[in-house]
């Protein structure tokens, strides 16, 4: 049975794509650099991936179908084999990245005393079985939690409304900031670029002629969702104490209190923001094992056990500490993402002009 | 062929054999067949010197209506007319259901069901009278499923009961009833109902085709075809609801889904089903909406502190003290200073004790049963407390998780609860809130992956379709509730066209059509 999922389910899988683990190890960094002004940025960065997505996507509608499961696809084996290889690499650093990240994060705020080991297994054990389900169990599974993930964040204003200082967004927007804006914008747009990898499954989303629209509106669900957490990280934390915090996102949840009773709601905004990670990483993981079997022209899921032990050693052994994953994930990944992106959103240009021209063909 | 000359082993029921014309034949053949079947009457009686034999099974059949409107008849009009099959079959009886059959196999079939045969000598043809009768419960209110409003009739134990208190509520030619037996010794008779202009026919066959595929030697209870024909056998989740309320199955029918009736059991089944029908009673139909998006909402507030309540006491406790307040958490901390034994171990004795004590009030009797579980809740909880055993926080916590699982409509689902809190807490000792969220997880995804007969068991949250939220996590007034749950049925997703009920625009609209008709004149 194909597998197919909703517009809506994709415009939810983008956001969350970019969304999950961005607003866990990124704050800091983006503060870092442009202060007060970061809030402007995920304008920008929507700006530029819809210009990447548009231009991605030319001549998409004058194809049939696209779905690289499938023997339909007419389309240079080249092509679809190249696309699994850079996917492979490009969502296997994705991966390691993450589930090091996530790990450092519930070892410093739910489990302390826990060997990172253990929570690493234990992490992958819940993604294999995700992934063993198959995409349209991720899929749902991310309605579920990245809809209560957002109307969260979009409360998120409200409970901090008595922690919130409009002053420290002051000075807003100074000329002189432009250069900081501008290289925030670059840190940053390989993370939000992360997006590309929906390549993978536009071919089995239904009806094909929205997609376009779709991943737009998924890439301002996540902007939204940006910019409502950096704008309540300036004006309750303040740029000049967040930039040095690790875990921004974090301490400002830490913030809420409503009474004196209710002020650790942290650990359940944390409840529902670690299964949106867990859809993010369920994707990442599943997007691998389709290019594994794109590239051996297999229909098995004999490749996932094996894949899930090395991500599990290779996010241990890749980063000897927190600092060298904070490097990476900041210095290393705004460049080496970058590139891999454009390289995927080339060949997938290539690849639908190629489907394009043999349906013509045929036609 | 006579039965002493069968081979040992050999089913007669397999042979195919016709009606003889000798009717010392056909009685010494079913006479053999019921060798010590001691309520099998065999009434033997002539019609004009012609000899006939009645065959039924005492407590089956309706005597009376036999005796008046079959016997006597045949013994006081056959004298005015000729003596064949048309004759005894239309004109010497007044049973409302007559049939005929010339097979032994089926005959024996209609003895079995309750019915009446009468056999008469030089007819190859068997006479079938429908005239079931016997003692049966009458219908009276559910017990699983009692409510403060709405009917209060429940199905029963006879199908044909069962089927009519169906075609009282929904009085629509399109009300199709298939009907089919299952069970190689019980023959239970089901039907399956559904609205042929809403039920999708894909649907509908599939249906058909897993009944067909059961192979069983007895279906006693609708639960075994429940069982038989689900997509998902090992999860612990229902995936077909079972109802004892006939209002529940109209309605269920009008939005496109397939009841299956069953002889001998009260409980109708309802097909496709989704998790959030589970939590759903008839009761929020009936009464303002804005009640029963109040229930809704407390229920899944409560199906969330029975699963999770015990797990979150043991993770906060034993991981995660910083997240309560200082005051409860001395509190807490002093209650469990003298306990022996640590959160989880604290949490399983009581947890196991309540539902023993649950399990042990359903098999006492009714007068008695109640009085026993919370006297032994409340004396054991006391005990325990006093002992040192367990903290007070402790049995709080289980008796909230207790009535929250009571607060579930469908007991199906509150025991899939109540079963997988154990797991919850186990997860919640070893990996605190972390465990907890993998718990979840694991849960989420398994119910991502389930179907009930194609539709996907979270429909419409996941796969997320915003326009047929209507019915889930609110109740929008009848008004509003224009058209039918599309992942349902499959076709004509149009239910209304009521108009928003208002005073002003009745004036309005009556105004208009009597400036129209003085117009005209």
């Amino acid at each position: 049975m194909k597998t197919r999922i909703s517009n809506l389910q994709l415009t939810l899988l983008t956001a969350n794509f970019i969304t999950a683990s961005t607003l866990l190890v990124m704050p800091q960094a983006y503060l870092d650099l442009s202060l007060q002004n970061t809030w402007f940025v995920p304008f920008l960065w929507f700006l530029l991936t819809t210009l990447l997505i548009t231009t991605a996507f030319v001549g998409w509608n004058k194809i049939e179908t696209l779905d690289f499961q499938s023997d339909e696809t007419r389309s240079s084996r080249t092509g679809q084999k190249l696309l699994a290889i850079l996917m492979i690499l490009f969502l296997m650093f994705i991966l390691i990245r993450d589930l090091r990240a996530f790990t450092d994060f519930t070892g410093t705020a739910l489990l302390e005393l826990t060997p990172q080991p253990v929570i690493i297994f234990t992490s992958l054990i819940c993604l294999l079985y995700l992934v063993w389900l198959g995409f349209e169990v991720i899929a749902r599974f991310n309605d579920i939690y990245f809809s209560l993930l957002f109307i969260i964040i979009l409360f998120l204003p409200l409970l901090l409304l008595n922690e919130i200082d409009m002053a420290k967004l002051l000075p807003p927007l100074q000329i002189n900031a432009v250069p900081s804006i501008l290289q925030t914008t670059f840190v940053g747009l390989a993370w939000v670029g992360e997006l590309v990898i929906i390549f993978l499954f536009v071919g089995n989303v239904q009806p094909k002629s929205d997609v376009r629209r779709s991943v737009i509106w998924g890439v301002g669900l996540a902007v939204i969702f940006i910019f409502i957490l950096l704008g309540s990280i300036i004006s309750v934390l303040g740029s000049t104490l967040a930039r040095y915090t690790v875990y921004p996102s974090y301490i400002l949840v830490r913030q809420i209190n409503i009474t004196d009773f209710l002020d650790r709601l942290d650990l359940l905004v944390v409840s529902f923001w670690i299964p949106a990670i867990f859809s993010k990483m369920a994707l990442t993981f599943y997007g691998i094992h389709r290019s594994f079997n794109m590239l051996f022209g297999t229909d098995t899921k004999i490749f996932l056990v094996p894949l899930a032990l090395i991500i599990g050693f290779l996010s241990m052994m890749m980063f000897g500490n927190n600092i060298s994953h904070f490097y990476f994930s900041i210095y290393v990944w705004s460049t080496l993402g970058l590139l891999l992106e454009i390289l995927i959103v080339a060949v997938f240009m290539w690849i639908v002009r190629k489907e394009r021209l043999a349906q013509s063909r045929d036609g | 062929m006579g039965l002493s000359k069968m081979k040992k082993g050999t089913d007669p029921l397999t042979i195919d054999q016709n009606i003889e014309r000798n009717i010392e034949k056909n009685e010494e053949f079913l006479r053999a067949l019921f060798t010590d079947s001691t309520d099998l009457i065999f009434r033997t009686f002539s019609i004009e010197g012609v000899k006939a034999l009645l065959v039924f099974i005492d407590g089956m059949v309706d005597t009376k209506s036999i005796q008046f409107h079959a016997l006597m008849h045949m013994l006081t009009r056959a004298d005015s007319m000729q003596l064949n099959l048309q004759n005894v079959k239309n004109q010497m009886n007044s049973i409302s259901s007559v049939n005929e059959t010339k097979k032994m196999k089926e005959t024996v079939s209609h003895i079995l069901d309750g019915n009446c045969i009468l056999l008469v000598d030089r007819l190859d043809h068997a006479i079938v009278f429908d005239a079931k009768g016997g003692e049966r419960r009458s219908v009276s209110e559910p017990e699983s499923e009692a409510a403060i409003r709405g009917p209060r009739e429940g199905f029963t134990e006879n199908l044909r009961v069962n089927t009519s208190l169906v075609r009282r509520k929904l009085k629509s030619q399109h009300l199709k009833l298939k009907s089919m037996k299952l069970g190689e010794h019980t023959k239970t008779s089901l039907a399956i109902m559904y609205l042929e202009d809403v039920a999708s026919s894909q649907l509908v066959e599939e249906v058909t085709r897993r009944l067909e595929k059961v192979d069983i030697d007895g279906v006693l209870e609708s639960g075994y075809i429940e069982e038989l024909i689900e997509d998902n056998p090992w999860s612990f989740f229902p995936q077909i609801q079972h109802t004892e309320r006939p209002d529940t199955v109209a309605a269920n029918l009008l939005e496109g889904r397939i009841a299956i009736l069953l002889d001998g059991t009260p409980f109708a089944l309802i097909i496709p089903t989704t998790f959030w029908q589970l939590i759903q009673a008839s009761e929020d139909y009936y009464e303002r909406f804005h009640i029963s998006i109040f229930l809704r909402w407390l229920r899944l507030i409560f199906i969330a502190i029975a699963l999770f309540l015990p797990a979150l006491y043991i993770a906060v406790t034993t991981y995660h003290q910083e997240m309560l307040p200082t005051s409860l958490l001395l509190s807490v901390a002093s209650s469990r200073e003298a306990i022996p034994f640590p959160a989880l171990i604290e949490a399983l004795i009581m947890e196991i004790s309540f539902e023993a004590l649950r399990e042990a009030g359903v098999r006492l009797p009714k007068t008695i049963g109640q009085a026993v579980s919370i006297l032994g809740a409340l004396v054991v909880g006391q005990a325990a407390v006093q002992a040192g055993i367990v903290s007070a926080p402790m049995v709080i916590i289980v008796s909230i998780t207790g009535i929250a699982s009571f607060t579930i409509p469908r007991f199906n689902l509150a025991i899939s609860i109540r079963l997988l809190r154990f797991p919850m807490m186990i997860l919640a000792a070893i990996l605190g809130l972390y465990g907890i969220l993998i718990g979840l997880i694991l849960l989420t995804a398994h119910l991502c992956k389930l179907r009930s007969f194609g539709v996907p068991y979270l429909a419409p949250v996941a796969p997320l379709t915003l326009h047929e939220m209507k019915d889930i996590f609110i109740r929008v007034p009848w008004w509003s509730m224009k058209y039918r749950p599309k992942h349902v049925a499959g076709q004509n997703l149009e239910r209304e066209n009521t108009q928003f009920p208002s005073p002003k625009r009745t004036l309005r609209s009556s105004k208009k059509s009597r400036t129209k008709g003085e117009n005209r004149k």
